[in-house]
């Protein structure tokens, strides 16, 4: 069997520099998970489908377990993690508390940065661009309906 | 699945005969085919890629020769593993004189197994028919080299 | 006789008479949320041990096949591996699993890793310990095992024939076999004006699919040769039932930990086999071991729900459209190992004649294992395979006698002036108006203008059609119906537990038995609390999750069934009376009154109409805590209170296999409204109502929000969410890629309405709801029908799952399922 190499990584994660030296076969997803442990970011699948894995890399929103952690190599990524400025939710944790657009609360980090990236793009989304953009997200608890609300909420 | 077919060849039955049963002339005509070696006259293992998947799949399949009756009849057992894929093929063929040429009749009963065989199913019917008419055409040409040859 | 009302403004009582606005009723904010927006929620693979090893399992690729070696050599030479674990050392070091079933089930030899055999696909083999999750998969790869096909067998109805055998031991696939029959079917059938005979209905294997995987993170400590085991076990009072005398040791030593579940729904019940393999892991390498659960591995080997089969079901029915019962023969397909089976045998008679009032019923239950995954009870556990039936009756029974299914229905249903209700087989349906909900259901979905729509789709080219589903969610389990499957067994009743405390800083500390994955029970648990002891919910703390360590569970803790607002939240009312009550003994003690002169308001204890004499709650956590000296001898407080909540229930009559088996009855009427493209089978749901009793609702958000998700999940149950083999019992559907759930674009315009029917028998007048019984499967399977069919002609809709190109089917060659329906009319 082949020996698999290392390499170091630089990453920048919610504002703060991290480097690492990685498996260059290692996902970006279990990197953030276990070696940086910030485990906001959860895994559902194991074919890039469900979404729960969902980050922005380089404001892109992108299925971290789709990626190389060695991919990242210098970029700026954004988790659930770094959406409450010290503990106060910001406007989009607080609308899906208030519609109840989480039950189990384990698609939900992803929900979140799905739909953050969606309002950077487009501020007063239709229900159907909302839908769209959270197309990639699976969620076995809600139904999507409060999901829905809660980001209709906060982009009136 | 199954599979089973017919195909003409313009080469007495004899010849046929002597390619299908040389492990060695066989090689050749199996598809990615990577190198092959031979046990006894009744034995031999392929090492094999088949277009599925990223790069491929890699197989080692032996192969055993389950039954003969020359120059008309040859049973063989193929069995292989790879990486998710575990491999069943049993298969026969007859052979028949036929104006001038040989008519040969194939049937194939082919199990796959493992994550791959899950994922694949769709592809696999068409996966298996590109493999059958690459093995045939392949056959074809090593029979024309053994006539002339 | 109860009251219904729509809506509910209302006040609550809780305690004493007294009327008095309370938090129960109100959408109070969710405790759960401030943690899980942030990423903040623990989740059993968020925790992490210091030099713990990563488990990776091998898994069978055959459905059935002799185990003829395993060697773990290659393996234990990759750099990095901490060990392995093999069939025979698990052979060796525990016992079989108990079985629930008697013979020839009982004989079943269930093991953490296959033993001899394996019996379907992803069957685990091997288990392979590493340092990373990578190298785990790498040596998992390394190991090698040779197997020896065996012929296998993937239907119900061909394992009956006993041809494969899986399980030597058992000599036979049947896991469980018995004849239900009460009232008098024979005389129905005599007296009926039609009989309708249905040849074969088939209820598709599917499952929740919860997003999180199964898994756990183990430890064992040598030195009290304990585990604690951090985990997603949704019933583990009952999984350390199973483990603890497999692992030949107490139940004690078995710690089970949990904090956030994403997600159960059924599926994280059964998952003791390897969460054993995990602890002879921990405890032979003596380190941390770690297990997640593939996606695939969850869809292969995990679990999913009953499949079942309706033979022969007959159906007698008078000339105006009254249904008289029916008989059905029926055969489940449990997949490989029973497990939690075969109480699905029984499970069922929960809700023997579905929402209506039949007297005169026959069923010929068999279980039988396949070469498939085993299955567990999935959301709607054996409740949703039967109501579809009773469901699937009264459509084509309409539709084949030319009566409108709405009126039938209505003809049919339990009347609202006869509840409580007691069916032919014992049960009490406890409340409930189910013509009322159906009311709602069709005014929501603009049923008035059906015709108009009929024509307006046709126009385009469209078929319409309307169907109702209408459900129980029977609740609160009565374990005595086991009994009935197996005399032997020793489980009856249920119960739930709940501790309430108030500390030496006067904080109120509640910690439950259950175990939630995303049902609120710490919010609604506050609420509970902050009414009885006069304070907010956000004075509550209720600890999060779930620990055996608390010592405040009991054998049947957990959360699933249906239960949580009955039984947890009455294990927290008995508690947190009780507290109040020793509260109370304790101001009155210092004030030199007597316990009632005293009441709790505002979060203080204080003489009633004397508000200056008031001591805050902290005042009296510190007097008993810490400054306890004078306080009078007999006065016998300890401001921690324990209670066990028993459900009132009867062991059940095995002879007739009679008695009432579950507490609560909350109904769900669904309105399903969809159009057919009869060129391709397409069809999209264009309206879509649901209308859900529960008695009391202590919650209204959340059960709102479990509506929801039941009637996704159903939905997509109904369309496209089906576990298909192929004929070598490889699983077609093994991942996301292929296993289509509803996501947010697929989610038709939902509509939602309420009644609430107050419960006689619970503490809150509350109803457990969740499973939402299949519903939404029952509705849209009415729905295609009555697109399709015509009387005596069109197709029938004999299966629970209808994919497009199953449509397609049922419009090009409609005789091939008209031939399964017949009617005698005499």
């Amino acid at each position: 069997m082949e020996t698999v190499s290392r390499k170091t990584i630089t990453v920048d994660v919610n504002g703060e520099q991290y480097e690492r030296e990685v498996d260059v076969r290692r996902l970006l997803i279990h990197f953030i998970r276990d070696d940086l442990d910030l485990t906001g970011s959860h895994i559902g699948c194991d074919t890039g489908n469900c979404g729960a894995c969902s980050v922005l890399v380089d404001g892109v929103l992108v299925k971290s377990c789709m990626m190389l952690a060695v991919q990242a190599e210098g970029a700026k990524i954004e988790t659930v993690e770094g959406l409450a400025a010290e503990g106060e939710l910001n406007d989009l944790q607080q609308a899906f508390s208030d519609h109840h657009a989480l039950q189990c609360g384990y698609c939900t980090p992803g929900m979140l940065m799905s739909a953050t990236a969606l309002l950077r793009e487009n501020k007063t989304p239709s229900e159907d661009e909302i839908r769209k953009s959270i197309q990639g997200n699976i969620c076995r608890c809600t139904g999507y309906v409060n999901i829905v609300e809660a980001i209709q909420a906060v982009s009136r | 699945m199954k599979v089973s077919g017919e195909r003409q060849f313009e080469a007495p039955r004899a010849t046929v005969w002597e390619v299908l049963n040389d492990p060695a002339q066989m090689a050749k005509t199996m598809p990615g085919v990577e190198s092959f070696d031979i046990q006894d006259d009744r034995h031999w293992r392929a090492h094999v890629k088949i277009p599925l998947g990223l790069g491929g799949l890699r197989m080692s399949i032996d192969f055993e020769k389950m039954e003969e009756r020359e120059p008309e009849f040859a049973k063989l057992h193929a069995k292989g593993n790879g990486v998710g894929a575990v491999l069943n093929m049993d298969t026969s063929f007859n052979l028949v004189e036929a104006e001038g040429g040989t008519n040969m009749k194939w049937e194939a009963e082919v199990h796959l197994l493992g994550p791959v065989a899950s994922m694949g199913q769709r592809v696999l019917q068409p996966i298996v028919n590109q493999q059958v008419s690459q093995v045939l055409g392949a056959l074809d040409k090593q029979v024309q080299e053994a006539k002339t040859g | 006789m109860t009251e219904t009302t729509v809506t509910p403004e209302r006040a609550l009582v809780v305690e004493e008479g007294d009327v008095k606005p309370g938090f129960i009723g109100q959408s109070v904010p969710r405790k759960e949320d401030k943690r899980l927006v942030q990423g903040e929620g623990v989740f059993f693979d968020d925790v992490k041990r210091h030099e713990m090893g990563y488990v990776h399992f091998v898994r069978s690729p055959y459905a059935h096949a002799r185990i003829k070696s395993v060697d773990v050599s290659k393996a234990h030479e990759l750099d990095g591996v901490y060990g392995t674990l093999t069939g025979d050392e698990v052979a060796i070091l525990t016992d079989p699993f108990f079985e629930l079933s008697t013979a020839p089930g009982a004989n079943i030899k269930d093991y953490a890793l296959a033993v001899g055999r394996v019996r379907h696909v992803g069957d685990p083999v091997a288990a392979v310990v590493a340092r990373t999750r990578e190298l785990a998969r790498d040596a998992a790869e390394l190991v090698e095992v040779e197997y020896e096909p065996l012929p296998h067998v993937l239907d119900g109805e061909e394992s009956l024939k006993d041809e494969v055998v899986l399980h030597e031991e058992a000599g036979s696939n049947t896991v469980w076999s018995g004849v239900f029959d009460w009232g008098d079917f024979d005389a129905a059938l005599a007296d009926a004006d039609h009989v309708v005979r249905i040849e074969r209905l088939h209820f598709d294997r599917f499952s929740s699919t919860p997003l999180e995987c199964s898994g756990c993170l183990v430890e064992y400590n040598r030195g009290t040769a304990q585990w604690t085991i951090h985990g997603n076990h949704q019933m583990p009072g009952v999984g350390a039932i199973w483990m603890a005398p497999a692992l030949r040791v107490g139940i004690d030593k078995l710690r089970f930990v949990s904090q956030d579940i994403g997600g159960g729904f059924g599926n994280k019940i059964t998952l003791h086999p390897q969460y054993t393999a995990c602890c002879l892991l921990a405890r032979k390498l003596n380190r941390p071991v770690q297990w997640t659960e593939w996606r695939t591995d969850q869809h292969t080997a995990n679990t999913h729900g009953n499949e079942r089969t309706f033979l022969d079901v007959t159906v007698p029915v008078k000339a105006d459209g009254t249904m008289l019962g029916f008989s059905v023969r029926a055969i489940d397909d449990c997949g490989a190992f029973p497990r939690y089976e075969p109480l699905g045998c029984i499970i069922w008679a929960q809700v023997t004649p579905g929402c209506y009032r039949w007297r005169n019923i026959r069923v010929d239950f068999t279980q039988v294992c396949t070469n498939k995954s085993p299955v567990a009870p999935n959301r709607g556990y054996s409740r949703m395979q039967h109501l579809w039936l009773t469901e699937r009756i009264v459509d084509i029974v309409a539709g084949e006698l030319g009566l409108d299914p709405i009126e039938v229905r209505k003809k049919n249903y339990v009347k609202h002036e006869e509840f409580p209700y007691e069916t032919p087989n014992g049960c009490i349906y406890d409340s409930g108006d189910y013509a009322r909900c159906l009311d709602i259901a069709l005014d929501l979905i603009g049923y008035d203008s059906l015709e108009e729509k009929r024509r307006d789709a046709e126009s385009r080219g469209k078929l319409l059609g309307i169907g109702i589903g209408s459900t129980l969610d029977s609740g609160t389990n009565n374990f005595g119906q086991s009994m009935i499957l197996n005399p032997e067994l020793q489980f009856s009743g249920n119960n739930e537990v709940a501790t309430v405390k108030l500390d030496i800083f006067g904080e109120v500390v509640v910690t439950l038995g259950t175990v939630p994955q995303g049902q609120g029970h710490e919010t609604t648990a506050s609420q509970v609390v902050a009414d009885i002891l006069g304070c907010t919910p956000d004075q509550v703390n209720v600890r999060a999750g779930h620990d055996t360590y608390w010592n405040s569970t009991a054998g049947f803790s957990g959360t699933y069934a249906s239960q949580f607002a009955v039984t947890g939240l009455g294990a927290v009312k008995g508690a947190t009376e009780k507290l109040a009550g020793e509260m109370k003994q304790l101001a009155a003690a210092v004030f030199g009154c007597s316990p009632d002169d005293i009441e709790l308001v505002e979060s203080q204890a204080r003489i009633k109409g004397n508000p200056e004499a008031a001591l805050p709650f902290m005042a009296l956590g510190a007097i008993l805590n810490a400054n306890n000296a004078g306080l009078p001898p007999e006065l016998d407080v300890t401001l921690n209170v324990r209670h066990v909540y028993r459900p009132p229930f009867e062991k059940p009559d095995l002879e007739r296999k009679y008695g009432n088996l579950t507490l609560t009855y909350a109904t769900q009427i669904h309105a399903c409204a969809l159009e057919i493209d009869p060129e391709t089978g397409v069809y999209e749901i264009v309206d879509y109502a649901a209308v859900d009793d529960c008695g009391n609702r202590i919650h209204p958000q959340i059960v709102e929000g479990q509506v929801h998700g039941a009637t996704a999940q159903a939905l997509g149950a109904a369309t496209h969410e089906i576990f298909t083999y192929d004929e070598e019992g490889n699983l077609l559907t093994p991942n996301f890629y292929d296993y289509h759930v509803p996501h947010a674009l697929d989610m038709p315009p939902l509509k939602t309405g309420f009644i609430e029917s107050e419960s006689p028998f619970t503490p809150l007048g509350a109803k457990g709801m969740g499973e939402g019984g299949g519903a939404g499967i029952h509705a849209v399977c009415a729905a295609l029908q009555n697109a399709l069919g015509r009387r005596g002609e069109g197709p029938i809709v004999w299966r629970s799952c209808n994919p497009y190109e199953g449509v397609w089917d049922l419009v090009q060659k409609p005789e091939q399922t008209r031939k399964l329906v017949s009617v005698e009319s005499r």
